[in-house]
């Protein structure tokens, strides 16, 4: 049978495209059941339990804020007084300015009373140079710390948070986030109900505030985006964390925390050695090696995800923004996979190594190429008449309905 | 006319509550958040606040604030879940008049509502 | 697609393609896509709809109940000697068990936040309308949350019987259930039901022990006999546990057991200890003063 590279390298895509098709599919159909498991789970659970009871006792864990800020100018004073609103007992939120090239300190020092502080910094991680560190003299603002250094990034302002911090548990924010009330008690009643295995990480659900009504720093309306772009995006985050998320938490495969509203044990993060300064995917490669340290370390661990919106962010609504952010995460993505390319069908990591890397890797990073070469060759076979026309119209039908049973429906 | 505004998540003790104080004279106006309890206080105008402290969008706190610094000086009272000394000492801060937790008897938190209203008759 | 066909596994499911591709049935398969497709939307719709309707229904029972039992409480303020009463409408109502459900969560709300005569009244309708056996039902539930809400249902009730079944399930394999047990025992009988912690072999998560701390504060300090006991256990959660407990309310007969505590091979447990041993040296100050 004569075989020609023609046929080989059609039949190579084809069946290439069919058996990633149905290998992604028959994933989202794993991810979607045992994301229902969990969220059924969850909402048993929080049914049952009283979390108030957290605020005010001396036992709950130490939490710090870090929030780290750069030329946030405009809306850095509403941003502080709606962390500083928030009810918890042992509490310190601390902002921190990266270099920036506005007033934001200025601003900052004149609303909240500041002044500079001599404190000892431990340098347990490398930073930039921190400048100051300021403190209230108002008794109302005690739980603020400013830090003013260089500018070295998102991740090495945390680090420089971290080595400053004095809880138990680090809570990592972005600045102009909006915090639900009670988002800190939920996000730490997992570090807490340690059964048997160390919860070294929760994330929570982080949604889309585009058109939601704020005041005070408060969310009080919700509306969906009029902007058709942060209507898809607002689609996109309830499908991928209450699908996506819930699934990897409970198979504890979960390699990605939202930079927006994450939680961390500061011990862990600390003997890891903090946040990696050299990749634009800071969040995302931190989960990765706290994971992969303790796998090295044979301790049992958990990164737990929390059904419930905790954190709502303003997205992106113009084109060559949003570009630039999806630009942002999958360069992260893959700089992380490919600085954890030892996990690779590794099994001396477990489900991390031979489940949560592959899977990232596949159907999250290649992805993309994937599928532009996939429409690429569809357009081709299409141009030179190799279209089985009917089959293809099954095939699309299935793909649709399947794509429209995904989604969540609006009610 | 002895208005009193009663912000409470929990829908049964708001209903026990707003019986057993309109039992007693008093006109009441009830809601569940913060927001709705703001524009009340606009609107309703009421005498006194009873308020707990972790309620949807506006804490009880910041209720408190703004009751205070009303046109009206709306008195508050509250009612919060535990003892905590922290926020306690913070309510009184800034103004609040009596501060109960739960459990709570009915009778007793009728009692502190008129004594407040009548210290406020008082000039 | 010719190599297609001949990967498929038998002749039957080769015909079967071959009618799928032809353009006759395709004319009809739009249809069918298009009829099935409305049916899976009718399905959809179905189910919310019923599932308004069930809202609908709920809402309305509980807003009656919440009026009659607001009604009821005050009644009771302004009669004290006037027995309440149930209206026919509520007691037909009651006699489904999806009603008496509802009407036990209220129940079980009040009691919670209220105190006094209301709070007694509260627990005489618990009995009276016998929603003991709804709780029976729910601990002897294979679905774990159902147990924890019978817990729930038995200490905010002051069903001091099921004690047994409470200490039973303590050392439950479900951290919920066990969680629950433990908190219900410590909430009925305070520090006399920590007995339970030497029967315990899982573990006590922190969780559990803010909980427990939490709820003995509520009671009247009693020396702690047992300790020797239980810092002795295997269970290093439980030994934490214990520590907390000196370190809440300090004894100094124990001053010695604690500092062994810090040679433990568990890090918590010495953690805990050094915690521990702070606060007791600073309240042996306290006492010399």
């Amino acid at each position: 049978m004569h075989i020609s590279w023609e046929t080989i390298f059609s039949n190579f895509f084809e069946y290439g495209l069919f058996f990633y098709s149905v290998t992604l599919l028959s994933c989202y159909i794993g991810l979607s059941f045992f994301s229902m498991r969990e969220l059924n789970f969850y909402e048993r659970k929080t049914r049952a339990s009283d979390f108030k009871v957290l605020a005010p006792s001396q036992q709950a864990p130490s939490i710090s804020i870090l929030a780290p800020a750069f030329n946030e100018s405009a809306t850095i004073i509403e941003n502080i007084k709606s962390l500083l609103t928030i009810y918890y007992n042992d509490l310190q939120i601390i902002v921190i300015n990266d270099g920036s090239k506005d007033n934001s300190i200025e601003k900052m020092v004149a609303a909240y009373d500041l002044v500079k502080t001599e404190m000892e910094i431990p340098g347990l991680i490398q930073t930039k140079p921190v400048k100051a560190i300021y403190k209230s003299t108002n008794a109302a603002y005690q739980r603020l710390l400013v830090v003013d250094k260089e500018n070295g990034g998102k991740a090495d302002s945390l680090n420089a948070g971290i080595n400053i911090a004095s809880g138990e548990i680090i809570v990592c924010v972005d600045v102009d986030c909006i915090l639900e009330q009670d988002a800190l008690f939920k996000i730490v009643k997992p570090f807490l109900e340690n059964a048997g295995k160390r919860v070294i990480a929760t994330g929570g659900v982080v949604r889309i505030a585009n058109s939601c009504v704020v005041e005070h720093g408060k969310l009080v309306k919700v509306n969906l985006p009029k902007s058709f772009l942060a209507k898809m995006q607002a689609l996109e985050y309830i499908r991928s964390f209450l699908l996506g998320r819930m699934a990897w938490s409970r198979l504890n495969g979960l390699l990605l925390i939202s930079g927006a509203f994450g939680a961390f044990d500061k011990s862990i993060v600390i003997a890891c050695g903090g946040y990696n300064t050299n990749t634009v995917g800071e969040d995302m490669e931190l989960v990765v090696r706290m994971r992969r340290y303790m796998h090295e370390q044979g301790l049992p661990y958990a990164v737990i995800y929390i059904p419930e919106p905790l954190c709502w962010t303003e997205a992106p609504v113009t084109v060559k923004v949003l570009q630039r952010q999806r630009n942002r995460w999958t360069r992260g993505t893959i700089e992380t996979l490919r600085d954890h390319r030892k996990l690779f069908f590794n099994p001396k990591f477990g489900l991390l190594g031979m489940l949560s890397y592959p899977y990232w890797f596949f159907f999250e990073m290649m992805a993309a190429p994937i599928e532009f070469f996939g429409i690429l060759f569809f357009v081709i076979m299409g141009i030179l008449g190799e279209i089985n026309w009917p089959v293809f119209g099954w095939f699309f039908a299935f793909i649709w309905s399947c794509a429209f049973s995904f989604q969540p429906l609006p009610f | 006319m002895k208005k009193l505004l009663i912000v409470e998540q929990e829908a049964v003790i708001l209903e026990i509550l707003n019986r057993r104080f309109s039992a007693d004279g008093w006109t009441i106006a009830c809601c569940s958040d913060g927001k709705s309890a703001m524009e009340l206080m606009d609107t309703f105008c009421p005498n006194i606040l009873l308020t707990n402290i972790l309620i949807p969008f506006y804490s009880g706190i910041e209720l408190l604030q703004s009751a205070r610094s009303h046109a009206n000086q709306i008195d508050v009272v509250v009612l919060a879940l535990l003892v905590d000394d922290a926020v306690k000492t913070q309510c009184f801060d800034m103004g609040a008049v009596a501060y109960l937790t739960k459990p709570f008897d009915l009778e007793e938190l009728l009692q502190t509502v008129n004594t407040v209203y009548h210290q406020q008759a008082q000039p | 697609m010719e190599l297609f066909n001949d990967i498929a596994p038998s002749i039957a499911c080769n015909n079967l393609l071959n009618i799928a591709v032809s353009v006759g049935f395709l004319k009809n398969a739009v249809i069918v896509a298009l009829i099935s497709c409305l049916i899976v939307l009718l399905v959809i719709l179905a189910f919310v709809l019923i599932r308004r309707i069930k809202r609908r229904i709920r809402h309305r029972f509980q807003q009656l109940f919440r009026r009659w039992l607001a009604d009821a409480i005050v009644q009771l303020a302004l009669n004290p000697n006037q027995a309440f009463v149930i209206s026919p409408q509520l007691t037909k109502l009651l006699q489904k068990r999806y009603h008496r459900l509802l009407a036990l969560d209220e129940l079980l709300i009040c009691k919670k936040y209220l105190k006094g005569y209301a709070m007694t009244m509260v627990v005489q309708l618990y009995e009276q309308l016998e929603l003991r056996k709804e709780t029976d039902q729910k601990l002897k539930s294979s679905i774990w949350s159902r147990v924890v809400r019978g817990i729930q249902e038995i200490y905010v009730f002051d069903q001091y019987d099921a004690m047994d079944q409470l200490f039973a399930f303590a050392d439950d394999d479900n951290p919920y259930i066990r969680s629950e047990a433990h908190f219900g025992v410590v909430n009925l009988q305070g520090f006399e039901a920590l007995r339970f912690l030497k029967q315990v072999r899982n573990s006590l998560s922190d969780w559990d022990q803010i909980n427990l701390l939490h709820q003995l504060t509520l009671f009247e300090a009693r020396p702690l006999v047992e300790m020797p006991e239980w810092l002795a256990l295997e269970n290093k959660s439980v030994v934490v546990f214990a520590l907390k407990l000196l370190e809440a309310y300090p004894e100094q007969q124990y001053y010695e057991l604690v500092k062994a505590c810090l040679d433990n091979e568990d890090l918590m447990v010495q953690k805990q200890a050094s915690r521990c041993l702070d606060k007791m040296d600073t309240w042996i100050k306290q006492q010399k003063d």
